[in-house]
């Protein structure tokens, strides 16, 4: 028969177990009163007949039996014996089971949580269809710098490609809602080519999404609305399609609504089609790489067959195109590697690996534990065993009990994994998290609590049940259990388990010690700046009202004016330093340099004329940019200590002149500008420390031709921010009353949130660490305390004999040190591999770091000495009568 | 008459089968067709009968009804299902190989 056909057999049996019981005895009363009868037919007397039948029929008790067998009954029976008295044995030790449940609950939470992360970010797939075939493309220039898309090399490329079943063009900008019966608004759009659409397979909630008749010139104009935006703006109002609203000032009708968590490869809030692009963002050239791209391979290409072609196809532009396209490069990479970068990945598996540790760590307390109570257990199973229970019951019954063990514990687990999550979804939200993202408790998350319950019991389990397994019952019976006899062999094994343990703590202690370390250097670092009392925000100055660059700086230039004039406001500067890095050539005149590829790269920012008074730092040399400075014929620059340091070396910088070209955006020659002044080194892009502080250019807006649609502001003040903001709104909407002001925030909440990644995972490492080193205190407390207690006897006698303390806790400590040395060396190898592992992830830590690995081992070996220290003094206080005695 | 013979575990499955492919019967009565059959030759003793009837139920060769016996009794009638039916043919045919093989050798010497 089927398995599957018995098992469910046996569960029906189970179920209907009274009615056989009661059946079982009707039945075989039957079958004697009918032997009964027969036998007073053939001329017994009643009492002799019944008599006779029942010894003709034998035990009835061994038929039942024999027939709960026959139907798979007796092994349900001894099993849910062997559970009850398993539960029982841990009843009996409350301490030792609630030990090694919490060890083992925080060892299964803390796996589970991070496996429902890691389910989440490399495992669960988009909702789209096949997403592994979706790529994202982009143009790379000769050092390799990732500059985006231009529409003409889009239409190249789509009509040469073979690889690529289809393409589609993005570009990203603001989206200014109004129209409407609500207060104008800024949200994000996202114009698209429809192919877009149609190629991720995502039908919308509501309407239709984009097709390819809205993408023709002159059709009317048409948006598909992001989920979020229909529900905060429009209360998810179901006849929202058809409506018209005014998208960027022009009226367009929204077709529909995409469901929640649309993965999207750019998130938006409305899509439109992307020839609706208003004109003032379009950018034909082909030096306009200003769009992102991505495309669907088709079916059964390989994304290195689409690479080894575009950039084939590239090459053929770059012949074709010199001016624009030389030495140009084409990149396709798959959409998860874009949405997910190398280092979440790296430690999103350096976080599993250390939950794996702590996880592994408790499993060998628990063995421990369990390896304690075995030598003290032998007894009773060695009774057991002469009673008549099979040594394969025995073992059985064992291993059930740390099923048990490890299933309570898994619930338990599972409870703090729950919250855990929850808190890990709510908490990182906002951080570049691609939307479709969540991190929840799924299927696959359950299978594997479930898997690493199991897995969990057997590594505790193994050890002491091979112990068990050779333990001979005449030589525990002889003794009459006064002493067990196996303590030492099981010494081997706890001795084994507790190097590892010490091994294993050194090296997650070690690998957050490096994390925190490095999250040290960053905070401690100096940015070069006073960073409190600093408010950022945003203007974002629609190239629709102010078309023409000259309207644009002059607006910039007037807001800069008249947020100065504001009371209680320290210094006010307009500045495109928080938006994104800038980054352009230097050439110095005088010094030539044999070709464009080998000039310095330098940071670019263009500021208003208070920018430094705003940072609160002094020009060390020369002067600040001034009002008229950026005027034609008064093209001016300051540049960093830093820039001065690296290209100007024993030279004075100021009334030099340089100048700044960009090689992916034009080849024509900017003017010159003279060196006006030097400001101190202030680091760029302010959160990201990782690198040594970049040489940077400060320049007049107006020197800025490249300058973006949005201006960051930059507002220090020493006096409530509520009322400062509502000042600075009030006066940028004096100006235009159509502007928003948004992402309000001081700059040190915006550096913290930049500082999110390395804070948040190394206090994870933090925790799991510090989880790890109360598990090895307790595991080591425990064998060494468990070991006096085994040899009270012998410390008694060698007191009688005149043993001092000291020699005593020689020879207790002596087993503990030399299990910490060895744990110490294991551990130090495990650390120095595990730091080349993070190695992308610290700042300014090596992986090496004596300090750190120094830290950590006499963090170790101090907490060791006192878990065995206080056993050990225990052993010293004993008192030799009472010693001996108990023996 | 010498002792009744025990019966090899497997036989007495075939017997079983036998007797209750004529007509539904209930375990009693299955133990006193066989004796009188073999005319006392075959005793099944409850202890092994029992046990059998339940595991071929539980194999699903047999299904059991409660219903009144001769005496009025409510008693446990066994009865063949179909399977229980192929299993029986199959195992007459293996008898049949069996016992021809034995008589065989037996005759031959």
């Amino acid at each position: 028969m089927h398995w599957i056909q018995a098992l469910t057999a046996r569960m029906r049996w189970l179920i209907r177990r009274e009615r056989l019981e009661r059946e079982m005895d009707a039945e075989l009363r039957f079958h004697l009163d009918r032997q009964t009868a027969e036998n007073i037919a053939n001329g017994h007397t009643l009492d002799g007949a019944r008599a006779s039948a029942r010894k003709s029929l034998g035990s009835v008790a061994h038929t039942k039996d024999a027939c709960r067998d026959s139907v798979g009954l007796r092994l349900m029976d001894e099993l849910h014996q062997d559970v009850r008295y398993a539960y029982r044995q841990l009843r009996e030790s409350p301490g030792f089971a609630l030990a090694a449940m919490m060890a083992l609950a925080l060892g299964i939470a803390a796996n589970a949580a991070i496996f429902t992360i890691v389910d989440a970010v490399l495992l669960r797939s988009m909702p789209v269809e096949h997403p592994e075939q979706i790529v994202w493309l982009d143009t790379t220039d000769a050092r390799g710098r990732v500059l985006g898309v231009s529409r003409p090399d889009f239409e190249d490329w789509r009509r040469a490609t073979r690889t690529l079943s289809s393409m589609a063009l993005v570009w990203q900008g603001p989206l200014d809602v109004s129209g409407d019966d609500r207060l104008p608004d800024r949200y994000v759009s996202g114009y698209v080519s429809p192919a877009g659409f149609s190629m991720l397979g995502a039908p919308p909630a509501l309407g239709r999404g984009l097709r390819d008749d809205d993408d023709r010139p002159g059709a009317p104009l048409v948006a598909v609305l992001s989920h979020s935006l229909w529900k905060s703006r429009y209360a998810s109002d179901p006849a929202i399609v058809g409506r018209t609203v005014h998208l960027n000032t022009r009226v367009t009708t929204i077709v529909g609504v995409m469901p929640e968590g649309f993965p999207f490869p750019l998130s938006a809030d409305a899509w439109m089609s992307i020839s609706s692009l208003p004109p003032a963002f379009l950018q034909r050239g082909r030096q306009a790489r200003f769009y992102s791209a991505y495309g669907r391979l088709a079916e059964g290409v390989m994304v290195e067959q689409g690479r080894t072609e575009l950039s084939t196809i590239a090459a053929q532009l770059g012949r074709q195109y010199p001016d624009s396209n030389k030495d140009m490069s084409a990149t396709v990479t798959p959409l998860v590697d874009h949405l997910i970068g190398r280092d979440t990945r790296t430690i999103v598996w350096a976080l599993m690996g250390a939950v794996a540790f702590v996880l592994l760590i408790a499993c060998a307390n628990v063995a421990n534990l369990l390896l304690a109570r075995a030598a003290h257990r032998s007894r009773e199973i060695a009774v057991r065993v002469s009673l008549g229970a099979t040594r394969g019951r025995v073992v059985r019954q064992l291993l059930l009990e740390n099923l048990l063990l490890a299933s309570v514990s898994g619930l338990i687990g599972f409870a703090i994994a729950v919250v855990a999550v929850r808190w890990c979804d709510a908490n990182m939200q906002d951080i570049g998290r691609p939307s479709w993202m969540a991190f929840t408790i799924d299927a696959r998350v359950v299978a594997f609590l479930v898997l690493v319950c199991g897995m969990t019991a057997l590594l505790f389990g193994l050890a002491p049940a091979l112990y068990i397994s050779k333990t001979k019952v005449s030589d525990v019976l002889k003794e009459g259990g006064r002493s067990a006899s196996g303590w030492p062999r099981a010494r081997r094994w706890t001795t084994a388990l507790v190097v590892a343990e010490l091994a294993l703590t050194l090296v997650l202690l070690s690998g957050a010690g490096f994390m925190m370390r490095s999250f040290l250097n960053l905070y401690r670092m100096d940015i070069g700046m006073d960073t409190s009392h600093l408010l950022t925000m945003r203007v974002l100055v629609p190239a629709i009202k102010y078309p023409k660059f000259e309207d644009l700086i002059g607006f910039i230039r007037r807001l800069d004016e008249r947020l100065s004039g504001i009371r209680d406001v320290e210094a006010v500067a307009t500045t495109t330093a928080l938006a994104g890095v800038d980054q352009r050539q230097l050439s110095i005149e005088g010094r030539v340099v044999p070709d464009r590829e080998r000039l310095p790269t330098v940071l670019m920012f263009s500021v208003g004329p208070r920018y430094f008074d705003a940072l609160g730092v002094h020009v060390i040399r020369g002067r600040a940019l001034g009002d008229r400075d950026g005027d034609p014929g008064h093209e001016v620059i300051v540049i960093n200590q830093r820039l001065a340091d690296l290209y100007f070396p024993g030279q004075d910088p100021i009334g030099q002149r340089v100048r700044l070209s960009d090689d992916t955006l034009s080849t024509a020659q900017s003017p010159w500008t003279t060196v006006v002044g030097i400001a101190p080194t202030v680091r760029y892009p302010m959160g990201q420390l990782t690198t040594e502080p970049h040489p940077v250019v400060y320049i007049p807006h107006v020197q800025n031709r490249t300058h973006r649609y949005g201006s960051w502001i930059l507002v220090r003040s020493h006096a409530d921010w509520a009322p400062v903001v509502e000042q600075l709104r009030r006066e940028v909407s004096a100006m235009d009353s159509d502007l928003p002001v948004a992402d309000i925030r001081t700059l040190d909440d915006v550096l913290a949130d930049q500082r999110w990644a390395p804070r948040v995972f190394g206090t994870m490492f933090a925790i799991f660490a510090g989880i790890a080193l109360v598990l090895a205190a307790v595991g080591l407390y425990g064998v060494t305390a468990y070991g006096v207690a085994q040899r009270t006897g012998e410390i008694g006698v060698r007191v009688a004999l005149g043993a001092t303390p000291r020699d005593i806790v020689w020879l207790i400590g002596r087993r503990a040190a030399g299990q910490l040395l060895i744990g110490l060396a294991l551990g130090l190898c495990g650390a120095l591999f595990v730091g080349r592992l993070l190695k992308t992830m610290l700042v300014q830590t090596e992986p090496t770091d004596p300090v750190t690995l120094t830290a950590i081992a006499t963090i170790l070996v101090l907490v060791a000495a006192v878990a065995s220290f206080w056993p050990a003094s225990r052993a010293m206080r004993l008192d030799p009568a009472a010693a001996l005695r108990n023996e | 008459m010498g002792k009744p013979q025990d019966l090899v575990q497997g036989t007495l499955d075939l017997l079983i089968l036998k007797i209750v492919s004529l007509e539904p019967k209930h375990g009693w009565a299955i133990a006193k067709r066989i004796q009188e059959i073999s005319r006392d030759v075959l005793l099944v003793q409850q202890g092994s009968l029992y046990p059998a009837l339940y595991r071929l139920e539980f194999q699903g060769w047999l299904t059991s009804e409660w219903r009144e016996s001769e005496t009025g009794r409510p008693a446990k009638f066994y009865a063949l299902t179909r399977a229980g039916r192929r299993q029986l043919d199959k195992e007459l045919a293996q008898w049949d190989r069996l016992s021809s093989a034995v008589n065989l050798v037996l005759k031959a010497t």
